[in-house]
């Protein structure tokens, strides 16, 4: 059958195409009744602006129920945990909002003292997509205020790690000052060094030049003091774990040049390297601030904690109050209403449970529960109001337990990375080849033999060395995320390097669930049937309903009466006279799931019925994400490949073709299936990289080497992961593949080329002949080249790879 | 000839000047967000400007 489905306009708020078109009277057009009352809010308020600031900035407001879904912040005790600060007459809040996109957000939220008093100042960072407001108490509430941005399409995410307290981090700021600092005193340094990069010493007053180099003491100090604090502290915390990390030779390294420089100036009157240790820690500082690129907008963290309400109703004494769920403890009575989430295993006592695990198994066909039976976390109820019986802390929980699993040690970490292997060798090299060259100096002059061990220390720390990592992976690390591959730190690259097995998630990665239209199967339907179902269905918020409103051929004014949705079960509604019901096979009285024989896999139904009569149902199949086929078949030149997925068997046959042979397709595979499964492979030697989406992949995804989430959508919720990609970025995952390879390639060049130089200085150095001025251009020259070498040759794939 | 010595130590001082400047705008928070100011300034402020923008 044919699908009438010509897009007739498109929503002056959210810009989507409208079906059954709801008009004002200025003859704006609306896709929902809720799209109209924000955009009429707006321009009651006289905040039009919004519309022509950014290119389609609305919202489809969510549906919520202002009755009960913010009423935990009236509660006093989560409000003491949530507020900043909070007197009598001021509260100040930070609400992460992370549908924020484009400028019109920024200037709407900014603006929001409009629609309500009492607001005292609402600003905006972006990158973090974080509101801060400060508000009068007495005035307005944290509720009201929440409830209007939620009215608004911005419903902040409100966590339970909130509540602990979490300061916003600020580490950048104090690595800001340690590089102004090092930055500062090199400068200065290098100024006050030149009478001996000019050789003037001999001539000037050397009381002058003795005043210079007093001075650039003093300026060094707070270099190694407070600007290397961080080298220090790294590489005394890896020698107590016995593991040599590059930080090892560079603490040592700054330790041997400013002993000696102080030693060379105040004992021997001399000019020191005073210059060479302040540019390496500025360098190495530089490289520091360039691999903390973050992006601060998306969580790499997600855990339990982040999709959970932060509280519960609860019965307390016969009343019902809200506790936040950080206190919910065993045998506590649980009140869930329709469409909330079961924050803890428990035991149904009360009510009629449907509860839908989509959240946890990627099954969207929800569950029916009887009372006395066990109820899992992370199930959400549609329905009536449950009463249940909590067996277990939310910690504690059956599939909570499964999400909280940590990967690896944090210090395993370190050992995989190119640059502390070297260090391995690098660091007792050096000191071995110092104690030579002391030893063998001390046969023939005693004077010269401290001189020239010392030299080697200062002419080998490996500044070059520690350089070419943090710039070689930054540099692909904002390609990547230039291109919508967003990797948690510059780390990933080098695991991403040598992963050899990929393994998929099968729905939501590889498929795309209700991506196409809908398709008519049964008795022909008249226009104005289709109209009226297309009516129907905009009313509705359901996930399959959304495509059925765009259905309608034209704008009839037909009026909608007597809507009601059985949660589980489907909607009804009367048009023009006409009973009309959508949702399951028993709603609308066809024959209970009837045609099962002509199911194509991955179906899903909604049934139709007129009057009572069953005629006919829409099917929405899922299709292969488009360029997967393609991503697929040159990853399998180089890669093992594998698919797990929660479904049944019944897509075999078709991804069989696209995988190819020999390709291990499982099937029913539970989280916790999935997860032994690549703890297995790992047991076994591989180096696994996970490609999921739900939480059903959560444990996955930590426990493969490199866990990547795929999402339609930023703001959206993903699991903990060490990536996320958007979804249209997922064909330059090959890309991504090469380029990480290709990185530890330039990385090893760049090893070669700072040794070289070290080669070059240490020949000088090991004959005492090392002079501060040859050690003040030939360790700036290194790590400037290396520089140059590292940003210009991923720059140079990237852009060959077809990255933008 | 020894005024070298203060006017050296002068302009050094003027420099810290220079520094402390830098570190207070740091700790003042005006690098935590480089991004939203530049979206900012390009907006009208009509009935806005009730409020004076004011770093924290």
């Amino acid at each position: 059958m044919e699908q009438a489905l010509t897009a007739v306009s498109v929503c002056a708020h959210c810009g989507d195409p409208c079906g059954p078109e709801i008009c004002d009277q200025s003859g704006a057009v609306f896709c929902c009744a809720g799209c109209r009352t924000v955009y009429e809010l707006l321009h009651d308020k006289d905040l039009g602006e919004y519309y022509r600031l950014g290119a389609r900035p609305g919202l489809k407001p969510g549906a919520f129920s202002p009755d009960s879904s913010y009423t935990y912040l009236d509660d006093e005790s989560v409000l003491d945990r949530l507020l900043d600060f909070r007197s009598a007459s001021a509260a100040r809040i930070h609400l992460r909002i992370p549908q924020m996109h484009c400028s019109s957000c920024v200037w709407l939220l900014e603006n929001l003292h409009a629609f309500t008093d009492g607001l005292a100042e609402t600003r905006v960072d972006f990158p973090r997509r974080t509101l801060s407001v400060v508000f009068d108490p007495s005035r307005t509430s944290l509720r009201q205020l929440v409830e209007l941005l939620a009215s608004l399409g911005y419903a902040p995410e409100i966590t339970l790690k909130q509540l602990d307290g979490k300061r916003p981090d600020r580490s950048m700021r104090a690595l800001y000052g340690r590089v102004a600092l090092a930055g500062f005193c090199f400068g200065n340094v290098m100024l006050l060094s030149f009478p001996h990069y000019l050789g003037l010493e001999a001539t000037s007053d050397p009381r002058y030049v003795r005043y210079f180099s007093y001075l650039t003491i003093l300026l060094s100090l707070p270099v190694v003091l407070y600007s290397s604090a961080e080298f220090f502290r790294s590489a005394i915390r890896g020698w107590r774990y016995r593991t040599v990390t590059m930080d090892v030779p560079i603490a040592l390294g700054i330790t041997i040049l400013f002993i000696r420089s102080t030693y060379d100036i105040l004992a021997l009157g001399q000019a020191g390297y005073m210059d060479s240790l302040c540019g390496l820690v500025f360098f190495l500082l530089l490289g520091r601030l360039y691999q903390r690129k973050t992006y601060a907008a998306l969580s790499f963290d997600n855990d339990y904690q982040t999709y959970f309400p932060i509280a519960v109703h609860v019965r307390d004494g016969g009343r019902e109050v809200t506790r936040s769920l950080d206190q919910l403890r065993a045998g506590d009575r649980l009140y869930i209403r329709n469409g909330e989430l079961i924050p803890a295993d428990s035991v149904l006592i009360r009510g009629e449970a449907l509860i839908d695990y989509s959240f946890v198994t990627g099954e969207s066909e929800p569950v029916r529960v009887r009372a006395g039976e066990r109820v899992y976390a992370g199930g959400r109820q549609a329905g009536q109001r449950l009463e249940l019986d909590v067996v277990k802390e939310p910690s504690q929980s059956y599939l909570i337990q499964l999400w909280n699993a940590q990967a690896s040690p944090p210090l395993a970490d370190d050992l995989t990375s190119l640059a502390n292997r070297v260090s391995r060798w690098f660091t007792p090299g050096i000191i071995g080849l110092a104690t030579a060259t002391g030893v063998a100096w001390a046969f023939v002059d005693i004077g010269t033999a401290f001189d020239a061990a010392t030299a080697v220390l200062v002419i080998a720390c490996p500044c070059a060395l520690a350089l070419a990592t943090p710039f070689t992976l930054g540099t692909l690390h904002r390609w990547l995320g230039r291109n919508g591959l967003f990797l948690k730190d510059p780390g990933v690259i080098e695991r991403l390097a040598d992963v050899d097995h990929i393994l998929f998630d099968k729905t939501g990665t590889i498929t795309v669930a209700g991506s196409r239209e809908p398709e008519y199967v049964g008795e022909p339907l008249a226009e104005t049937e289709r109209t009226a179902i297309a009516l129907l269905a905009s009313h509705s918020t359901h996930p399959l309903a959304s495509p059925l409103s765009r259905l309608s051929g034209d704008g009839s004014k037909s009026e909608l009466s007597g809507f009601r949705e059985v949660s589980g079960r489907g909607i009804e509604g009367v048009v023009d006279g006409r009973t009309i019901r959508l949702g399951s096979a028993a709603w609308t009285g066809h024959a209970d799931e009837g045609g099962r024989g002509d199911l194509l896999p991955s179906e899903m139904r909604v049934y139709v019925a007129i009057d009572g009569r069953p005629l006919g149902w829409f099917r929405y199949t899922s299709t292969i994400r488009e360029g997967l086929r393609e991503i697929i078949s040159s990853l399998g030149e180089r890669y093992r490949l594998g698919m797990l997925s929660g479904d049944t068997e019944s897509e075999r046959a078709r991804l069989a073709p696209i995988f190819g042979e020999g390709v291990e397709l499982r099937f029913r595979q539970s989280p916790h299936d999935k997860r032994d499964y690549i703890e297995k492979l790992t047991a076994r030697g591989a180096k696994t990289l996970m490609v999921g989406d739900g939480l059903n992949d959560a444990g996955a995804l930590s426990v493969a080497q490199v866990g990547i989430a795929v999402t339609e959508d930023d703001a959206a919720f993903s699991p903990a992961s060490d990536g996320i990609v958007r979804a249209n970025a997922l064909p330059r995952l090959p890309s991504a593949l090469r380029l990480a390879r290709r990185s530890v390639g330039v990385i090893k060049v760049c090893f070669g080329v700072s040794l070289l130089y070290n080669a070059i200085g240490l020949y000088f150095a090991v004959q005492g002949l090392l002079s501060p001025v040859l050690a003040a251009i030939l360790m700036p020259v290194s790590s400037v080249t290396v520089v140059a070498l590292s940003t210009v040759a991923i720059s140079r794939m990237a852009r060959r790879e077809g990255l933008a | 000839m020894d005024v070298m010595y203060v006017l050296i130590g002068f302009s050094l001082v003027v420099a810290l000047g220079f520094l402390a400047a830098f570190f207070w705008a740091v700790r003042s928070g005006q690098f935590d967000d480089v991004f939203t100011p530049a979206i900012r300034m390009l907006f009208e402020h009509q009935r806005t400007k009730k409020k004076e923008h004011r770093e924290s």
